[in-house]
């Protein structure tokens, strides 16, 4: 266990409804992350998506929505703060303390994602690259996560990327 | 005396020995061993006996069929209850007797074991060990298959290469679609696994079965193949001489293994022999009495049976789900031909035990069957047969075959009980595992949490949540920090954190028809920069939820919710879109913590909050009542709301989650000139009450309507559907009769949920009329107050009813609910 094995990240985060189909990119694979302009696009649903950019980034990334939106039905939600953002290192045999999913290497693998529990709180789960999952929970529940997790996170911090 | 024989036992290590207590005594076994087989080697097994008739035991089996040798495990974990024949033996271990029940001590005199959870999916699942286990494992491995094999016992014979082989865990139920919970145990960790599998496969394996004969529970009866067993694995002989009873081939196996080991066996003995003095000239009674197949996990998950003559028993009818199969003996497979006889003909069957564990005999059948029992499942409920620890391993096809043949029906007219989870028993602490404690259930808490904390707050739980209660000063009384912060409020300003409420963005063209037909009052005339306050009901007509509305845009409203019931309301939102109107373009998204949100509430708001700096006018003229304005607050973006849960003029400030604290401290900061004080939700509910506000869930109870809170004004009276409408046209939901909220001006204080009657007669029982629903000292007003919701009550205002109570009647005036401020002139400051 290292000091770096979680980690706080600050994020732009928008959240994303509209009909299947309607985003003009090929999104509809399930609980796969997709890149677009620049950030990461979470399949979270059928009509769900939420996407990520740097911090302070959620202006613009509701405006681009927007553009491309226009002409389908949709909703656009700035919730940057709705959720606390971890990037836990090495911690796929922490999860499996707690979480419902198939979590092993040979098949959870980066790019993936998914909405699922830890525990008994809500958590969506982003696989960056082998090491790293990044952990979006409910501010309220983060104490509970890192508890239930059993460790502690390091120093708030800002990734450098 | 001890019985270990010099040479052999598979399992055990001789070059490693280990020292263990038993009942007070000091013993040695080796790495290896169970504390059963260390026991039988040091010749140490009269410490057993039965839990009804204190009978001496002894051990009977070397597995998890065990009816006898139970004990406690004390050091180097606890375990209540558990059979000798499970315990691996370690350095250190300290056990005692423990005759079929447990008990438990002070947990903190006891040694735990960290409880962990796991979660694990492969493609398949081999549960138990022997040859057709690892046979079904090497053959999924090669196929490349993630493949987890588990067996009960602590060792695992030749365990396959690319395997996952878990020794010591029970599979405690196997469920539809290859979901199983196993419970691992190791000296150092009990672990509850979680596995989903592709396939599971059965290899459980079959028991030897033991039958009914006079004495056949006295210390030396024992399974002709744990007897083996105890040689060939532990290295332990466990009788010199030895009399066997077999119904088939193999007991005579068994009674060679133990010849080979030196035993002397005396006589064989077969299907109609007399057996009453089998033991009289020797130590030890093999007993043979054919196999069972062990398929408590295939009965548990619905698996049929079908009679197998050969056998003289139940195996597997074959009939499977495709993701489930059974293997090897536990399928019948391999078990030898054995003749059916499970019953000792006699005079008097007091003495022919059935399960040793309940003591049950097969008089006590017979008995039940004489009351006019005819079916096993009633005996097992008559008898308790195959109800112990032990789960009637050794007692359940026993029990069905005797209640045919003592009925005179076929030996396949009815088979063993049904099986199931748990499959073995095990803790409660493994099953909450890391769920305990301040894990149980999440403890939710805003991003002011800290500076409450900090500043001495005293919490209650609203849901999830944690929220300050009240925030006493040094050695100050909850009444009196409730007092001052309700008088702040009154007076001056007071500082709420409203984080916890629950927030939904409704977003879409059918974003206002979707709110009419949620809410009972009409959020499509709402103008954008609008707030409305509205009631959810249930499809009952009762009242389930209260909140606001604000329009932000045509297509667009953030709606709150009470703090316990978010995730309800947002279930509901998508339930009846996803469900019922899918023809309605709205898309929902929970914001609840997007959103810190800080209330500043009192005559002295409008200057604390102009103190604090914002860019938006403040007048009552630009910025009335139910509006909302975007702006900044300390230089924050932030969302003002003028909505008043207390009365008084009051500003909601809502920003960006991780700006809260920020908020807070600067109003805080900003608002001391103003001598503005944070308060809790005491203070906030006694506020609220003094003006006659409902708290949906205290004041409601689900069978309550708006009109029945005097708001039938929140119900539109148009032909536009909402839900809950119809029900309100029911003729029980405009009964006259019915509870109405109403004030109460006791004369002290009282409790909440007191009864209300018209007449203190004395006499019990006497009519309840009605009863409290919130009670409170008003500071304000210098009094207790109540709400309570009695029966006609808007026409009882001016009467007197009475709380007979422990201490004394109380006595109250029904009034008006609304306490404070009627006319609603505080609201702009």
């Amino acid at each position: 266990m290292t000091d770096d094995l979680l980690v706080d990240v600050d994020l732009a985060q928008v959240g994303l409804r509209a009909d299947p189909g309607a985003f003009p990119l090929a999104l509809s694979e399930p609980n796969t992350a997709t890149s677009w302009n620049g950030r990461d696009v979470l399949w979270l649903g059928p009509d769900e998506w939420l996407v990520v950019g740097e911090p302070g980034t959620e202006g613009s990334i509701q405006r681009e929505l927007e553009g491309v939106m226009t002409d389908h039905h949709h909703s656009i939600v700035d919730v940057s703060a709705n959720r606390t953002v971890f990037d836990l290192s090495d911690g796929l045999d922490l999860l499996w303390g707690g979480c419902g999913l198939d979590l092993d290497p040979s098949h959870w693998r980066p790019g993936m994602c998914a909405q699922t529990l830890f525990g008994q709180a809500q958590v969506i789960l982003h696989q960056l690259d082998e090491r790293t999952t990044r952990v979006f929970v409910r501010p309220s529940f983060a104490d509970y996560f890192v508890e239930r997790l059993g460790v502690a996170p390091t120093e708030p911090r800002r990734r450098s990327s | 005396m001890s019985r270990r024989l010099d040479a052999g036992g598979s399992w055990i290590d001789r070059s490693r020995p280990l020292t263990f207590r038993f009942d007070g005594e000091e013993y040695e076994g080796f790495e290896g061993d169970t504390l059963a087989s260390a026991l039988l080697a040091n010749g140490a097994v009269g410490g057993f006996t039965s839990p009804i008739l204190g009978r001496p035991r002894g051990v009977m089996t070397a597995g998890p069929e065990e009816p006898n040798a139970f004990v406690e495990v004390s050091e180097p974990w606890f375990d209540p209850i558990v059979a000798a024949t499970m315990v691996e033996l370690v350095d250190g271990l300290v056990a005692e007797p423990r005759a079929g029940v447990g008990r438990l001590p002070d947990p903190a005199t006891v040694s735990s074991v960290e409880a962990a959870h796991g979660h694990v999916h492969v493609e398949t699942l081999v549960v138990g060990g022997g040859p057709a286990g690892r046979k079904a494992a090497v053959a999924a491995a090669s196929r490349g298959d993630r493949v987890i094999l588990m067996d009960d016992r602590h060792r695992i014979d030749d365990p396959p290469d690319g395997v996952t082989v878990l020794p010591c865990t029970t599979a405690l139920g196997v469920y539809d679609d290859g979901y199983v919970v196993a419970h691992e145990r190791s000296t150092t960790l009990a672990r509850l696994w979680h596995a989903r599998a592709g396939r599971v496969i059965l290899a459980t394996g079959a028991h030897e079965r033991f039958i009914a004969f006079a004495g056949n529970d006295r210390p030396g009866v024992m399974l002709s193949s744990a007897a083996a067993t105890y040689v060939e694995r532990f290295g332990v002989l466990p009788g010199d001489r030895a009399v066997v009873f077999t119904t088939n081939d193999f007991g005579l196996r068994s009674a060679a293994v133990l010849r080979g080991a030196g035993a002397d066996i005396a006589r064989t003995l077969g299907v109609g022999e007399d057996m009453s003095d089998a033991l009289d000239d020797v130590d030890t009674l093999l007993v043979s009495g054919g196999w069972n197949p062990n398929l408590t996990l295939w009965r548990s998950i619905g698996g049929g049976l079908r009679y197998d003559e050969r056998l003289a028993t139940f195996r597997p009818n074959g009939d499977a789900p495709p993701w489930l199969e059974v293997v090897g003996s536990a399928d019948g497979e391999g078990l030898p031909r054995t003749e059916a006889y499970w019953l000792e003909p006699d005079g008097d069957y007091s003495g022919h035990f059935v399960d040793l564990q309940r003591d049950q005999t097969v008089a006590d059948i017979a008995e039940a069957l004489d009351a006019g029992l005819v079916s096993v499942e009633h005996v097992k409920r008559a008898t308790y047969i195959g109800t112990a620890i032990d789960q009637g391993r050794t007692s359940g096809v026993l029990a069905a075959a005797i209640v045919n043949q003592l009925l005179g029906a076929d030996p396949d007219a009815q088979g063993p009980t049904s099986a199931r989870p748990p499959a073995a028993p095990l803790s409660y602490a493994v099953i909450a595992g890391p769920d305990r404690g301040d894990l149980l259930d999440p403890i939710r808490r805003t991003r002011i949490h800290a500076w409450h904390v900090k500043h001495g707050a005293i919490f209650e739980d609203v849901g999830q949540w944690k929220r300050p209660r009240y925030f006493p000063t040094d050695g100050e009384e909850m009444d009196a920090t409730v007092s001052r912060e309700c008088l702040a409020v009154r007076e001056g300003a007071g500082v709420l954190d409203a984080s916890t409420l629950g927030k939904i963005e409704v977003v879409g063209p059918d974003a206002a028809t979707f709110l009419d037909r949620m809410y009972t009052n009409r959020m499509s005339t709402l103008a954008v920069g609008s707030i409305r306050y509205g009631f959810m009901l249930g499809l009952d007509g009762m009242v389930v939820d209260d909140g606001v509305a604000m329009r932000l845009a045509e297509d667009r409203f953030l709606v709150t919710t009470t703090t316990g019931n978010a995730a309800m309301v947002l279930d509901r939102f998508e339930e009846w879109l996803q469900t019922e109107w899918p023809n309605l373009r709205v898309y929902c998204t929970s914001v609840t913590e997007q959103w810190s949100d800080v209330a500043i509430a009192g005559p002295g708001a409008r200057d604390v909050l102009d103190a604090v700096g914002t860019d938006v006018d403040l007048s009552p003229e630009a910025f009335p009542f139910m509006t909302f304005r975007d702006g900044t607050v300390a230089g924050i973006p932030a969302r003002i709301a003028r909505v008043s849960f207390t009365g008084e003029l009051s500003y909601e400030i809502l920003v960006d989650g991780r700006r809260g604290l920020e908020l807070w401290t600067t109003v805080l900061a900003a608002g001391a000139p103003f001598e503005v004080a944070p308060y809790g939700t005491e203070a906030m509910h006694v506020l609220r009450a003094e003006k006659g506000f409902v708290i949906v869930g205290q004041d409601t109870d689900g069978t309550v309507t708006p009109d029945d809170l005097g708001m039938g004004w929140i119900v539109r009276k148009d032909d536009s559907d909402f839900i809950g409408r119809r029900s309100l046209r029911r003729a029980d939901t405009g009964r006259d009769d019915r509870k109405q909220l109403v004030g109460l001006l006791p004369n002290e204080l009282l409790p909440e949920g007191a009864q209300l009657v018209e007449e203190d007669t004395g006499r019990i029982p006497m009519p309840m009329i009605g009863h409290v629903t919130s009670s409170y000292l008003s500071p304000t007003l210098g009094r207790p107050i109540a709400l309570a919701m009695v029966e006609r009550g808007r026409t009882r205002h001016g009467e007197t009813v009475y709380a007979p109570l422990p201490g004394g009647t109380i006595s109250a005036e029904i009034v008006p609910p609304v306490f404070y401020d009627p006319e609603g002139t505080r609201r702009d400051g």
